[in-house]
């Protein structure tokens, strides 16, 4: 039986326990650092100088982004690769069924958008709205699959 | 009716309980987290064949033991 008790509770927490709660922790901590990634994405967005009126309308240097869309990969794949070697196949499958309810949502609503567009009923087809919805659909298919 | 969640029941909370041990603790042994664990003994999920042999060897039985997908293993039902 390992050292470590639980608070409050005077009974030892096992080997299994110790070993669930370590890996638990190893995640949180890989999903701050790439909180803490996004964040300092975030703001070197606003450094640089994407503070134009509207919606990121301003414009950024070539360095600047490069070195941000870099960053941006980085932390992604490289999180995403190091997050993956610590999570379990219930949460694998809970992020596959989060993908695929975002694609399925994009492939089927993007086309009834343009349609609409191409009849002038709508405005036309934007990047960041699309990307948004793929975004929150996949996070709460996510959420609703692993915690149902 | 259909249903979305697994047809194959297990005995997955007796054996733990037999030994006493929580989700944690036997998450921790097979190496899934303690949603996992709670997912399997509901039958929200059904483990991978790699996941079943592990908990097979970990509870000295066969996986057949264990999971019933109705077909047989009468004896063990409660």
């Amino acid at each position: 039986m390992a050292n470590i008790r639980k608070a409050g509770v005077s009974e030892p927490i096992g080997p299994g326990e110790a070993l669930e709660r370590r890996q638990r922790r190893r995640r949180t901590l890989i999903l701050s650092l790439l909180m803490i990634a996004g964040g300092i994405i975030g703001y070197a967005l606003v450094l640089a100088g994407d503070v134009g009126p509207g919606f990121h309308q301003g414009t950024l240097s070539a360095w600047a982004a490069i070195t941000l869309a870099l960053g941006w990969l980085v932390s992604v794949i490289g999180g995403s690769i190091w997050y993956k070697r610590h999570i379990d196949e219930i949460d694998q499958a809970a992020q596959i069924w989060g993908i695929a309810a975002a694609g399925s949502v994009v492939l089927i609503l993007y086309p009834a958008w343009y349609l609409l567009w191409r009849g002038q009923l709508v405005g036309e087809p934007n990047a960041h709205v699309i990307f948004a919805t793929l975004y929150v659909v996949m996070i709460g298919a996510y959420l609703s699959k692993k915690f149902r | 009716m259909l249903t979305e969640w697994s047809v194959v029941k297990n005995r997955l909370r007796v054996l733990r309980a037999e030994r006493g041990w929580s989700q944690a603790e036997l998450g921790g042994r097979i190496g899934v987290s303690r949603q996992a664990v709670n997912a399997i003994e509901t039958g929200k999920h059904d483990p991978s064949l790699p996941l079943a042999f592990r908990l097979a060897r970990l509870f000295g039985m066969g996986i057949e033991e264990i999971f019933d997908d109705g077909e047989h293993q009468e004896s063990w039902r409660v």
